[in-house]
């Protein structure tokens, strides 16, 4: 008979990008593990697995965070958006990109593309947080994040651009409080 | 990385986490926001076989507060909660300039101020604050609460005066609103552990120091409260003889370790030389 301490599943539910995802999960499951394997989300990337890199990077509740070093557990109940959530196909079935997506495009502020989703993560967070920002901020804020082939010139261009435009479109847009995400609201399960 | 399994529990209050960790005869751990321990788990270097998670325990969860004249801060305070938390920044100023160095802004969102401290590491910058500013931890387990100095909480390397089923409830710390401060950190590189770092505050009056605090940060198995250097610097003023003795006196009184990153003689110079820099810097 199984005690209640025992190392069994436990299950955790969760909204994955906008999709609510209940399953059962062994507790030693990294969210990282478990966006990638039990979600099939595999945009959200393993670097170096100890949390000096930021390729993991997600949202949980709105603020960014090493997914490799948090138990999927401990995001029971939360909110979680991955690098998926953030382009869409619209109504004429056009890819439509994140403004971070387009500058980081732009301004070749990626090489290989390994840490780009989590650049781009924190780049979200850091926007919402304070979306006036100017060179030195944003390479003090991104310091959680490394790429190691491209070089951060054109990552800290993108992200000021993106911002301006993400500033932009909340003027046009005055109800939506945080500069707004599209959601690609893709099934996960 | 996978991780070798164990049996996990979130109980909702402090009782039921204490009860768990004195009933359960097997390895337990407590879990605050993992950023210690979740790194440990993958080197194995802690293989328990029960983690107690205390994020959904609201008595650990209270907003800062401000109680008889001392900020009281709840052991799962995470570090960017207390970054943007006005009060942390009018009472206790130096432990803002000692979190803001800490890691990066994601492991800020997760990790806690009371999972530093239970972790110990001698490398914790704000244990090293919190030392240097007389901060008391208060502690629950089954026979109670106790209240205990920092002296008296950091023990060893990696080791507290926690017992095998007690908690870390708050940590109050004596409000040096006004004070001047200054946290100088010597590290390899932006996320990085501190080489060594030295934390500084000041309560200046008509140009004198009236009292001053100096906390040392990986300059001893645990964070180290420069007594000697605070005393030659009290009733003094901004003179660069004091100043020079006063970081004497802390290099002096630490017991700095040797590691890969560098030897004890190295750091013992970084505790002479962030000393004089903390000190011009909150003083200038």
């Amino acid at each position: 008979m199984s005690s209640p301490t025992d190392p069994v599943p436990l299950g955790v539910s969760m909204r994955v990008n906008g999709v609510y995802k209940v399953t059962n999960i062994p507790a030693s499951t990294l969210l990282v593990t478990f966006l990638r394997e039990t979600c099939g989300l595999t945009g959200t990337h393993i670097g170096c697995d100890t949390s000096n890199c930021g390729a993991c990077t997600v949202l949980v509740d709105q603020h960014a965070v090493k997914s490799c070093t948090m138990l999927a557990v401990q995001a029971d109940g939360a909110e979680i958006e991955t690098i998926e959530s953030l382009s869409a196909h619209d109504e004429e079935g056009e890819l439509r990109l994140h403004p971070l997506q387009v500058a980081f495009a732009e301004e070749h502020a990626l090489q290989c593309g390994y840490c780009t989703p989590g650049m781009i993560m924190a780049a979200l967070d850091i926007i919402r947080d304070a979306p006036e920002l100017d060179e030195q901020s944003i390479r003090r804020e991104l310091e959680g994040n490394l790429c190691r082939c491209t070089g951060y010139q054109g990552i800290v261009r993108a992200i000021r651009i993106a911002a301006d435009r993400m500033i932009g479109e909340c003027a046009e847009h005055p109800t939506s409080q945080p500069p707004p995400v599209r959601s690609g609201r893709k099934e996960v399960s | 990385m996978y991780l070798a399994d164990f049996a996990y529990l979130a109980p909702t209050d402090l009782d039921e986490v204490i009860r768990q960790l004195r009933d359960d005869d097997r390895e337990c751990k407590v879990i605050a926001g993992g950023q210690s321990l979740i790194p440990l788990l993958k080197l194995k270097l802690a293989a328990p076989n029960l983690l107690v998670d205390l994020r959904r325990v609201p008595e650990l969860r209270r907003p800062v507060r401000v109680e008889d004249g001392d900020l009281v801060l709840s052991s799962m305070t995470c570090y960017s909660q207390l970054l943007n938390d006005p009060l942390v920044a009018e009472h206790a100023p130096l432990l803002c300039a000692a979190v803001r160095t800490v890691a990066d802004r994601q492991v800020r969102r997760l990790g806690t101020i009371g999972g530093t401290c239970a972790h110990a590491d001698p490398a914790g910058d704000a244990p090293a604050a919190l030392v240097a500013l007389n901060a008391t931890f208060i502690i629950q387990g089954p026979e109670g609460r106790r209240a205990l100095d920092a002296p008296e909480f950091f023990l060893g390397f990696m080791e507290t005066s926690l017992g095998p089923a007690e908690v870390l409830v708050e940590i109050r710390i004596p409000s040096t609103a006004g004070w001047k401060v200054s946290y100088q950190k010597a590290q390899g590189n932006a996320q990085a552990w501190a080489t060594a770092a030295v934390g500084v505050a000041v309560q200046l009056e008509a140009g004198e120091i009236k009292r001053a605090c100096v906390g040392m940060c990986n300059l001893g198995m645990t964070p180290l409260r420069a007594a000697a250097a605070q005393d030659l610097l009290i009733g003094r003023t901004y003179e660069a003889d004091v100043i020079r003795a006063a970081a004497r006196a802390a290099a002096a009184s630490s017991s700095p370790p040797s590691d890969v990153f560098a030897s004890a003689n190295y750091r013992m110079h970084l505790a002479e030389v962030l000393t004089v820099r903390a000190i011009e810097d909150a003083l200038g």
